[in-house]
């Protein structure tokens, strides 16, 4: 009796939030299977319906709230991600090319200004970001006092290090923080 | 939405959309010479996390433009846009493991980290 209790509090129905997460899962399935049929569009709300009950948590939760809220912003988001994922491409095949490797890599501790709020969620975007962005990857962070640790491929000497912030990723913070207001 | 057959325009997306997959071939070629060439593991990582990615959207973007149709477009932005989700990720968890495993990087100019895990 005390575990179907147990299923029960794990369920959606526990979280009305979980919803978002359905309703993106369901357009994704509809997107991808490119079939309007009734019984395409049934079988996609069960096993979206069966993949949030078996697996959701409080970042998914939360992710998929903002995603659908702010869909525009993340939209716009995404775009900005594409291309820098581009522009980084190229410097790195540039670097590759020539004979010389001219290069001289270091790890620098960066502070970020995010908001308290949901600190955690936006700072695991914030990291799987900058490892797109030019020259850098997230190798540790530090999530009580908001720094991150970037191995930069090419060492950028600067002392003053809100300004190294902006210069790394300053459009993509201002980015998460429209998606995440 | 569909373009019209023959003309310039149907010209100019051809030539546009051999540009976009070329220069993703190439992209991805070069990510490849990079394992060979760069130094260290961290390097490497970056290689293959930043050039192969955007080799491969590029390839992506240039299908887009050949096969000017809404459901293949909005599959392909799909395929995109969980790429770049999933392959920083990767990147990230490989980069964290091999520093805690203790493989220190080759020719560092300064390692900030280093006293974070002193402390």
């Amino acid at each position: 009796m005390k575990k179907i209790k147990d299923l029960l509090e794990m369920s959606p129905v526990g979280h009305p939030e979980d919803l978002f997460t359905i309703l993106l899962l369901f357009t994704t399935w509809i997107i991808s299977s490119g079939d309007f049929s009734p019984s395409s569009l049934v079988l996609g709300l069960f096993i979206s319906f069966l993949a949030v009950f078996i697996m959701h948590s409080y970042f998914t939760r939360e992710l998929s709230k903002k995603i659908t809220v702010h869909f525009l912003a993340f939209f716009w988001y995404l775009i900005v991600l594409a291309k820098e994922a581009l522009i980084a491409s190229y410097i790195v095949a540039y670097l590759t090319v020539h004979p010389k490797l001219p290069f001289k890599s270091s790890i620098l501790k960066v502070p970020t200004n995010l908001e308290d709020e949901n600190k955690l969620v936006t700072m695991t975007i914030l990291a799987n970001t900058i490892t797109l962005t030019p020259g850098t990857l997230t190798v540790d962070l530090d999530v009580e006092n908001k720094f991150f640790y970037i191995h930069c491929l090419d060492h950028i000497e600067d002392s003053d290090r809100d300004h190294l912030r902006e210069e790394l990723f300053g459009d993509l913070e201002r980015a998460i923080r429209r998606v995440f207001r | 939405m569909r373009r019209r057959e023959g003309g310039v325009i149907k010209l100019l997306f051809d030539i546009i959309g051999y540009y976009f997959i070329i220069t993703g071939s190439i992209l991805c070629l070069i990510s490849a010479l990079a394992m060979i060439r760069f130094p260290d593991f961290y390097t490497r990582l970056h290689a293959s996390s930043k050039t192969l990615t955007g080799g491969t959207i590029s390839i992506l973007i240039g299908i887009m433009i050949f096969k000017w149709e809404l459901f293949i477009t909005l599959r392909l932005l799909l395929l995109i846009a969980f790429l770049i989700i999933t392959n920083p990720v990767t990147a990230h968890a490989i980069a964290k493991v091999a520093y805690g495993i203790g493989v220190k990087p080759r020719n560092i100019v300064r390692d900030e980290l280093s006293e974070k895990e002193e402390r």
